[in-house]
């Protein structure tokens, strides 16, 4: 590891503690209801909004009606966006002509599930699919609602640890749009201009042609990227404007656009820590959420780093000098931008991983195997480290209500947490929750690895459409990274494995649905009950969730409880790939079309 | 061989059926 690349990271971690508390007091004020500097600007426009959808934001709603809303409300944007994928050659913005026959049914059906769950994880290739229209209204609104629905419902969650014998959890349609309002278009309008600076691309004119030195002709795609990129990176979903994603010039110039986009995916969810905190007032509880996933986070960067830049030892048994040098990063730099190097690509990819967000700016599949199952364990472990905007905060509140639901069981009382007792009910939607994360990623992959249907059935077309890339315990990774991927919400690819037949974007897209709801809604049950709840006054018998033990547990609970749900597979995958390469195995390129 | 109509009308309504499966499921975790 290099001074630089450590300082980089300390230098990130740093500028996310210091944006913690003042981001995370102006949504503690946003959503209890109070004034904010944005009010003299917004306020008129979120009357408008409730007058136009008549929606009457004094009316609070049970937690059914709560989930009810949330649900709909997807159901709407999914559908929404399958039309106009469907019918994109009829809609305007759209220069190169895309047709909607561009996106088959079942392609459609798992990219508008992908943005509709803020998973975006992209099967098709943008550039050469989606008009802009597509891209605008089909595809990046969903940045800004899904995102916005993430944090309503960890709201809807906190209030009901805030609140005390209430009936209701808040109202997801005012929840909805004040996040969307006074948080994510401002934020993005800003980070939209800074990447501009940087070079990112905004326009709406058609491709550019060019003739290369060599004298051939070459298509650069356009399009209103930095728009895109700001959203995508501000409300954890992830999904490029083009193919190579974070990788691509156009969507990240630079190295200090870089900095600037992993600063964006934890900004809102770090600060989430500190509204936690205001909203069952005592910040200091915040905090110890904050410092357990600090924790985490720097575990997982501790791992990918030295992973990453020590390199392959076959290759250095080889002559191939791998240290880092004046004039070479050195290290594992396949798959790896040259512009920002093994710190700033290790560090992307245990952010984008520990959040939600799945954007990538190195190739995952193309790590060295140690380095790339920490983004796998990131992804399996809920994407709690921080998280995605909302489900960060609440993946990691399930873990508050196991964690000490255990150490309950431990000295024989009742568990508490917050001043509220964790009773049979909680504790059944916490591991419904949890249980519902681990079936599906576990169930879908070895679905995926083991299921071969005919050649010719619908399902499965003639043609080399689905391609594991790698045998051995490489191509299990990519199939357990793309289940994880899908069902953690997460989106980002491990590259190796390309799914796009009806089996692949089916499975895939049920697998995100899942993963969304049949995660939210129990966690929404548990916040139901807990508003319901009288406050338990502090005795000496109350296991204090604020101080370093209180932490050191939590983290043990989340790593044990993903040690015991996916180490078996990890051992299959990563572990045992990490071995054998370090005896001299690696495991072939397979031919495209010899698995599907 | 399915066509692209009745395609589209199969991805839809499963799309509407989870949906149901997960207002289902919004009870059942209200009665648990």
């Amino acid at each position: 590891m290099t001074s630089m690349g450590l300082l980089q990271i300390l230098l990130f971690f740093l500028i996310i503690l210091a944006l913690t508390k003042p981001v995370g007091a102006f949504m503690a004020r946003l959503f209890e209801g109070e004034r904010t500097f944005l009010h003299p600007v917004v306020r008129p426009l979120e009357r408008l909004v409730y007058k136009i959808c008549s929606v009457d934001e004094t009316a609070e709603q049970h937690w059914t009606h709560y989930a009810g809303s949330l649900l709909a409300f997807s159901l709407a944007g999914i559908l929404l966006t399958y039309l106009i994928l469907r019918i994109q050659g009829m809609l305007p913005f759209n220069p190169q002509g895309f047709l909607g026959k561009l996106w088959t049914p079942d392609l459609a059906f798992n990219t508008a599930v992908s943005f509709g769950t803020n998973t975006n994880w992209q099967v098709y290739t943008p550039e050469a699919t989606a008009s802009y229209f597509a891209q605008m209204v089909g595809l990046a609104v969903h940045n800004f609602t899904s995102a916005a629905a993430g944090i309503a419902t960890a709201i809807a969650v906190v209030r009901g640890f805030s609140r005390r014998s209430a009936d209701s959890i808040g109202n997801f349609w005012v929840d909805l749009t004040r996040a969307t309002l006074y948080l994510l278009i401002p934020l993005s309008l800003v980070a939209a201009l800074v990447l501009v600076s940087q070079g990112c691309i905004q326009n709406f004119r058609a491709y550019d042609k060019v003739a290369t030195l060599e004298g051939g002709a070459q298509t650069i795609a356009q399009g209103p990227t930095a728009s895109q990129e700001a959203i995508k990176m501000l409300g954890t979903n992830g999904g490029g404007f083009f193919n190579a994603n974070s990788a691509h010039p156009f969507e990240n110039p630079t190295p200090f656009s870089n900095f600037l986009q992993v600063l964006f995916i934890f900004v809102i969810p770090a600060g989430l820590t500190y509204t936690f905190g205001k909203m069952v007032k005592d910040t200091r509880q915040g905090w110890a959420l904050f410092a357990a996933m600090s924790i985490v986070f720097f575990a997982g960067v501790f791992v990918v780093y030295p992973a990453e830049q020590s390199g392959n030892p076959n290759l250095t048994k080889l002559g191939v000098e791998d240290a880092a040098t004046a004039t070479q990063a050195g290290g594992n730099m396949e798959g790896k931008e040259v512009r920002f190097g093994i710190p700033a690509s290790a560090l992307f990819a245990v952010v984008t991983t520990d959040a939600s967000c799945g954007a990538v700016n190195s190739m995952h599949d193309s790590f060295t195997p140690l380095g790339g199952m920490v983004p796998m364990v990131n992804i399996q472990l809920g994407e709690v480290i921080f998280g995605g905007v909302g489900a960060g905060l609440y993946g990691m509140l399930m873990y508050a209500i196991l964690a000490v639901f255990i150490a309950g069981l431990m000295v024989g009382r009742t568990p508490e947490y917050l001043g509220k007792k964790i009773e049979q009910k909680e504790v059944k939607m916490a591991m419904l929750a949890m249980l519902i994360l681990a079936a599906s990623i576990l169930l879908f992959a070895a679905g995926g690895i083991v299921v071969h249907l005919s050649k010719n059935a619908w399902i499965n077309p003639p043609g080399a459409a689905a391609i594991l890339t790698n045998n051995g315990p490489h191509g299990l990774s990519e199939m357990l990274y793309a289940y994880s991927s899908a069902t953690g919400n997460n989106g980002s690819a491990f590259g190796g494995f390309s799914g796009n037949t009806p089996f692949f974007n089916t499975t895939m897209g049920y697998a995100m649905l899942i993963g969304r709801f049949l995660m939210m809604i129990p966690l929404l049950a548990a916040a139901g009950s807990l508003a319901r709840k009288k406050m338990v006054p502090v005795s000496a018998g109350t296991f204090p969730t604020h101080g370093a033990l209180f932490v050191g547990w939590l983290v043990g609970v989340i790593l044990i409880v993903g040690a015991l749900t996916f180490f078996p597979a990890l051992c299959l995958g990563p572990i045992v790939e990490h071995f054998l390469m370090n005896g001299g195995k690696l495991f072939s390129f397979l031919i495209p079309g010899v698995w599907s | 061989m399915l066509n692209a109509v009745a395609k589209d009308l199969f991805f839809v309504l499963i799309t509407v059926l989870f949906f149901v499966i997960a207002w289902a499921y919004v009870r059942g975790c209200d009665r648990l």
